[in-house]
């Protein structure tokens, strides 16, 4: 029950057992009333702590030696140098960056690129436009896979060593050329018996090819793909259901109602940027309004809050372990609704779930063949198969599901085969082993032993762009180059195809993987290049040159995707009849859900860094992530009810106990998180990945927590029984959780305007009364006390301003590291991120809404928040050195050298976007090793230094080299008159925005698609009150519940309930 | 309470100054006269853009005369540095540019040798960076001499120059000068890269009115944002 009905407690300010009257808030201590310490203070309490490390002393003396230089260098003038390459390079401009299209897999599955190149380096990563999965958009894992390459923890150097207690020898690829022709010959002798080859889950024609090449030459060896967190569920349960292995794909542009139970189709999907866009192209409520377009509703069932269930219009926290009863029942009453007979009640024993399952059922029957189901890939394979068979009864298959043939083929799945070879390991079956990319020893489950296990293979071959903790294990270890280094291809989800171009020759002696097994294979060192020609040549019977220049150029090869199989259930296997008796099983508790008391673990995969591989990505570890705007760790997280129950607070220490093995962790007590079930998040606790992510030798610690010890070959990724004992230790999170709170005065102020300043409506209460939103915040009279000089006066012949779309923003985080990709924006480190001094310049505000009673129920709203450009802008009113100004078009502009730190601007600025350098961050750049890591830097952004405020500047490079191009052509043309057409100028994080959230633009263009937006019924400014006049506008948050199961609930209705 | 009110000491002055201070003002006097003139002369040089790197002239690797090249021979400036229309920087040719003719003119000429080996073995020259901006400015060459801001205006009489010379201060005063009022420095769109051209070469003996139509016909109006330079 809502608090708010209670009379007792409406318009009261929260106190220490009520929530706040509105809906939002961040943290559960602000949801409980605890008194930010940090609201009203004039600065944070964290911020002010000493320098590190630099005592007052020997602040003196290096600011004395600094001044001493400086004027030493002021008497002469240091030569520097102009480089101009000795042979012109055709088609390259000096001074402007290229673009190339290439690809990134990650884990089997292609994202299209566009690299941007600068003189030779690739400085930043877009999305391909020309791509048809992510036209133009991208994902973080993408655009920070530019500081991997340049991270000089990578593997530049060949290591062998004759067994595990050997020293380790340094050799060079002549030592593998050598070594590979032994290896050969005595492979050759037995047909390739004791060779194996395991790798990371690829999609790419070369390695296939030479797959086909080494079955060829060593017809009993075998390759084996793993992937740490798979994804061959699917794959089991549709052979189950159509007899043969196929892949789902969704429509969502065709889908009204989008059912997600636990597969994140907008987070961690490998379709995610497709499925964000197709989601996103649904929910425009001006569309609607003008009766254009429908609006899909999106419902989710998941244990622990992801993406999409941060975005669901309607979300069910169910434990995981729970899914197939729900599942089954979901499928049992759809059953019946088709039969047009009344919902079976009690379908779960569970009012909540009852209600919302029936609400579900009959949405999906009402819209039949224009549903989708999706369900995660962590289930068991009936679930897919019943699921399947629910999206064919209601008549999608064709239209919003798709299917392909399954491009693993009809293999054992990924855990299965990695056991299978294991175990020959073991045996000491195995003679030569290659592991391609994929890093076992961290990621095997530990009851394998799989480090155990490759001590008893003679030869092991380990092929990766990090020494990680597999290297220590082989006895070779060869350095591989980076994807931007080396030629290769790849296939998205739906089969699109693209050439993996290189960018840049290989930073350090490496090769490709395709390079490495082509020396095995025919004692070559062939080029990567001609490798991925070839297999183009072989895949493609009309790959010309011409061909193959144009797929270079576009990224794709065009009509790559694969067709759609025509599937129906076959007959045999799983007709109607077999899946009624699944069904019956299923319900009839052949699989009991755990008792209620029994604590499920579930492993997921994390958000930042995947299943570890991007753990030495600073970029990535420093992203607030989307739901616990955690940085820097993993944790277990919690329920609330949960942890009471055990005990447990929020950042205690517990043991978490699970099959015999125990592991020492930090528990995240995470709204949204159903109760009874642990979400253990993967990829942390590496021991051996490098500077960032951490070693378990040398002074860096290892970050987060590893949870892999946990995990069985059995229960990879559902499990219950996980025990958690508390510890009398304490943790502390670098979480951004409570950081830049908006506040205006003071933190009771604070809640009350919360929902002012985030809105958000009902797709019905919309359309009855669309200016309700406007009508939140009366307009205040604008009374002049004085005639202000500084007061903005727009003169200039643009006017730029911001749409930001709350409907469609889920929270992402591709925009955060496209900011800081193009900004140069350093990174701080954890113990900065606890002092509240992350200097992301777009940071994503996340508020839950929602009653303490049932916290597992949280509606969750994302706000992507940067400088608002003000008008009047309170920063500018106090800068002492007019260090922050306007242009002539009304960007508030930054001048850095102007700038000396007296942090004012940020105290004044009612938006806490403006971030402060407290060190100099980029001085450990200055170090010979970390050098390299300057090739990232964008050279049309300046690198701040210490002591200098800075802020988002609307990507101000990107306006002014707009209008210097726009206008050279005006002249050109002899058409002085042109101006910048709408669309010319996109900013960094709306470029990478898969949902198309933000739109830039100029205002004084009333056609352009930023004034529409803004100028439209959801548009609102924050704080408009305080008359700052910022040129950022919101679009509210427009849900779409189902009535049925919303019936009660009235508060999130805008409106500010006067009169 | 009894009034007891201490007796003011009378003996004891209230400042007590030192003897060696009787001569001290000698010294104070003509310094606390002169620090302020040294103070604001020293202010000056410092903060006058004149004091800029105005006469810098590195050796170059090279002995490249651009008095030769452009002056005599009057090659135009955008043969070797084709990027300046189209870019913000106006880039230093390769060798290949020098080969272009030195593979036919002058091929023994000894001080042509560095530029032989350069082609031969395909290694860049190191040339000396002239006209040198600091990191956080952006300034932009194609912004310029497509507005009708001739390379002289900035670069001086390169056709003069046997060794390039930092010839104009370059500073941001003296940037600001030019966009606050660019007619002065105007010349037609053609007569970019002249080095000799004057107002009345287009008929026009005044060049503020010359200035005045092309800034209207052109449609310039500089910015003097922050954001224009610095980024």
């Amino acid at each position: 029950m809502s608090s708010l009905s209670d009379p007792s407690l409406s318009g009261q300010t929260p106190t220490a057992q009520g929530t706040p009257d509105v809906g939002y808030w961040r943290s559960l201590s602000q949801l409980h009333g605890a008194e930010d310490p940090n609201i009203g203070a004039e600065f944070v309490p964290e911020q002010l702590e000493p320098m590190d490390g630099t005592t007052r002393r020997r602040f003196m003396q290096i600011m004395g030696a600094s001044v001493a230089m400086a004027s030493a260098v002021g008497c002469t003038r240091v030569h520097r140098y102009v480089v101009p390459a000795a042979r012109g390079i055709e088609g390259r401009t000096i001074g402007q960056t290229q673009p190339y299209a290439t690809a990134m897999e990650v884990a089997g599955v292609a994202i299209g690129l566009l690299a941007q190149s600068y003189e030779g380096r690739p400085i930043r990563l877009d999305g391909n436009p020309l791509h048809p999965a992510n036209k133009g958009s991208v994902n973080s894992w993408a655009v920070a896979s530019v500081l991997g390459l340049y991270d000089p923890d990578r593997s530049q150097q060949i290591k062998y060593r004759a067994n595990i207690k050997t020293a380790v020898v340094e050799k060079s690829w002549d030592d593998v050329k050598t070594a590979f022709r032994d290896l050969r010959t005595t492979n050759t002798n037995n047909q390739g018996e004791g060779l194996r080859v395991l790798s990371e889950a690829t999609s790419s024609a070369t390695l296939q090819g030479l797959k086909a090449n080494l079955k060829a030459a060593f017809p009993k060896a075998q390759w084996i793909e793993y992937e740490p967190v798979g994804r061959d569920n699917e794959r089991l349960g549709t052979k189950m259901l159509f007899g043969q292995p196929l892949r789902a794909h969704f429509d969502l542009t065709k889908a009204e109602i989008i059912v997600d139970l636990d597969a994140d189709l907008l987070g961690a999907h490998p379709a995610t940027l497709q499925y964000t866009r197709d989601y996103a192209s649904n929910r425009n409520p001006e569309a609607v309004l003008a009766k254009k377009a429908s609006y899909n509703r999106l419902y989710s069932v998941e244990s622990n809050l992801s993406t999409t269930g941060g975005s669901a219009d309607h979300r069910l926290a169910m434990r995981s372990s729970e899914m197939k009863k729900f599942v089954a029942a979901l499928a049992a009453q759809v059953g019946v609704l088709l039969k047009s007979q009344a919902p079976t009640e009690h379908a779960l024993g569970n009012a909540k779930a009852d209600r919302y399952l029936t609400a579900m059922a009959k949405d999906l029957v009402a819209n039949k063949g224009k549903c989708a189901i999706a369900v995660g890939f962590r289930h068991a394979p009936e679930v897919h198969a019943l699921v399947h068979d629910l999206n064919n009864q209601l008549g999608n298959v064709g239209k919003t599901v798709l299917y392909y043939a399954a491009p693993e083929g009809d293999a054992p799945t990924g855990y299965q085969a990695l056991a299978n070879l294991t175990k020959e390991m073991a045996d000491g079956k195995v003679n030569t082993l290659f592991i391609l990319g994929s890093n076992p020893v961290y990621s095997a489950p530990k009851d394998l032993n799989f480090a155990g296990a490759l001590t008893k293979v003679p030869n092991s071959i380990h092929v990766s762009v990090y020494h990680d903790e597999t290297a220590d294990h082989c006895s070779w270890h060869l350095p591989q180059s980076h994807y931007l280094e080396a030629w290769s291809d790849a296939r998205s989800w739906n089969g699109t195809h693209s050439v993996v171009q290189p960018l840049i020759e290989p930073l350090y002696k490496t090769r490709s993987t395709s390079e490495v097994l082509n020396l095995f294979l025919t004692g070559q060192l062939a080029k990567s290049y001609d490798l991925t020609r070839n297999a183009f040549k072989a895949a493609y019977t009309n790959s010309t040159e011409p061909t193959w220049k144009k797929a270079l150029q576009d990224g794709v090869v065009p009509d790559s995707a694969w067709k759609p199989v025509d599937a129906k259930p076959a007959t045999a296997t799983a007709d109607n009849r077999a899946m009624a008796v699944l069904l019956t099983t299923l319900l009839s508790d052949a699989a009991p859900a755990p008792a209620a008391s029994e604590l499920e673990a579930v492993f997921v995969p994390d958000s930042k860094v995947f299943d570890g591989r991007f753990t030495n990505n600073a970029w990535l570890q420093e992203i607030p992530d989307f739901i616990t705007k955690l940085t820097w760790d993993n944790a277990i997280l919690l329920s609330y009810a949960t942890a009471d129950r055990l005990g447990i607070k929020h950042q205690q220490m517990v043991n978490a106990t699970l099959n015999g093995q125990t592991v020492k962790a930090a528990v995240y007590v995470q709204p949204g998180q159903a109760n009874d079930s642990a979400t253990l998040l993967l990829g942390y606790g590496r021991k051996a990945a490098g500077v960032v992510g951490g070693t378990a030798v040398g002074r860096v610690a290892t970050v987060g927590f590893d949870f892999t010890p946990l995990r069985s070959s059995a229960a990879m990724d559902i499990v219950t029984g996980l025990k958690l004992t508390p510890l009398s230790e304490w943790y502390t999170f670098a979480s951004t959780m409570e950081h830049s709170q908006i506040d205006t005065t003071g933190q009771r102020e604070r809640d009350r305007r919360a929902d002012v300043l985030i809105r958000s409506d009902t797709l019905e209460h919309f359309k009855k009364e669309p200016g309700a939103i406007k009508h939140k915040v009366h307009e205040l009279p604008q009374v002049k006390l004085f005639d202000n000089p500084l007061e903005f006066q727009v003169k200039g012949e643009y006017k730029w301003g911001m749409a930001i779309d709350l409907s469609k923003c889920t929270g992402c985080n591709a925009c955060v590291v496209a900011c800081q990709s193009e900004n140069n924006i350093p990174v701080v480190g954890k113990q900065q991120v606890i002092n509240q001094r992350e200097m992301h310049w777009l940071r994503i505000d996340r508020y839950f809404s929602g009653d303490s009673e049932s916290l597992e129920d949280v509606t969750v709203v994302h706000q992507p928040m940067m400088c608002v450009h003000c008008e009047n802008a309170p920063c500018e009113q106090v800068c002492p050195v007019a260090a922050t100004v306007h242009s002539a078009d009304g960007t508030n502009d930054m001048v850095y050298n102007r700038c000396i730190g007296t942090r004012y601007c940020a105290n004044n600025c009612p938006f806490k976007v403006r971030r402060f350098n407290f060190f100099n961050y980029h001085k450990q750049l200055d170090d010979e090793k970390n050098n390299v890591i300057r090739l990232t830097f964008n050279p049309d952004v300046t690198v701040r230094s210490r002591g200098v405020m800075e802020k988002c500047t609307y990507c101000i490079q990107r306006i002014r080299a707009a209008k210097i191009r726009v206008k050279n052509e005006a002249i050109k043309n002899n058409d002085p008159e042109n101006k910048i057409k709408d669309g010319d100028i996109i900013t960094a994080c709306q470029q990478a925005c898969p949902a198309s959230a933000i739109t830039f633009g100029d205002l004084n263009n009333e056609a352009s698609q930023v004034s529409k937006l803004q100028g439209s019924q959801r548009g609102y400014k924050m704080l408009e009150d305080l008359n700052v006049r910022p040129r950022t506008a919101y679009l509210a948050r427009i849900r779409n519940p189902n009535p049925e199961l919303e019936a009660a609930s009235s508060k999130k209705e805008a409106g500010h309930g006067h009169g | 309470m009894t009034e007891t009110s201490p007796a003011p000491a009378a003996e004891k002055p209230l400042f007590f100054f030192p003897k060696w201070f009787n001569n001290a003002w000698k010294i104070i006097l003509p310094v606390a006269l002169t620090g302020p003139v040294v103070f604001l002369v020293l202010a000056w040089f410092g903060f006058n853009h004149q004091s800029t790197h105005v006469g810098y002239q590195p050796h170059q690797p090279v002995n490249y005369s651009h008095e030769i090249h452009a002056g005599k021979l009057g090659i135009d400036c955008r043969y070797c540095h084709t990027d300046v229309e189209k870019s913000g920087q106006a880039n230093i040719p390769p060798t290949e540019t020098c080969m272009a003719c030195h593979a036919k003119v002058a091929i023994g000429k000894g001080s042509l040798e560095l530029i032989r080996e350069s082609w031969n073995k395909n290694k860049p020259i190191e040339w000396v960076k002239v006209h040198r901006l600091p990191d956080f400015v952006y300034f932009n060459h194609s912004a310029h001499v497509n507005r009708g801001v001739g390379c002289v205006s900035c670069h001086g009489r390169v056709d003069q120059m046997e060794v390039v010379k930092h010839e104009k201060p370059l500073s941001m005063a003296w940037c600001l000068e030019c966009h606050r009022n660019p007619e002065p420095n105007l010349r037609p769109l053609d007569q970019i890269t002249s080095m000799t051209w004057k107002p009345s070469d287009s008929g026009n003996e005044d060049a503020l009115s010359l200035g005045k139509t092309l800034r209207n016909q052109l449609k310039l109006n500089p910015s003097t944002d922050c954001s224009t330079c610095h980024r």
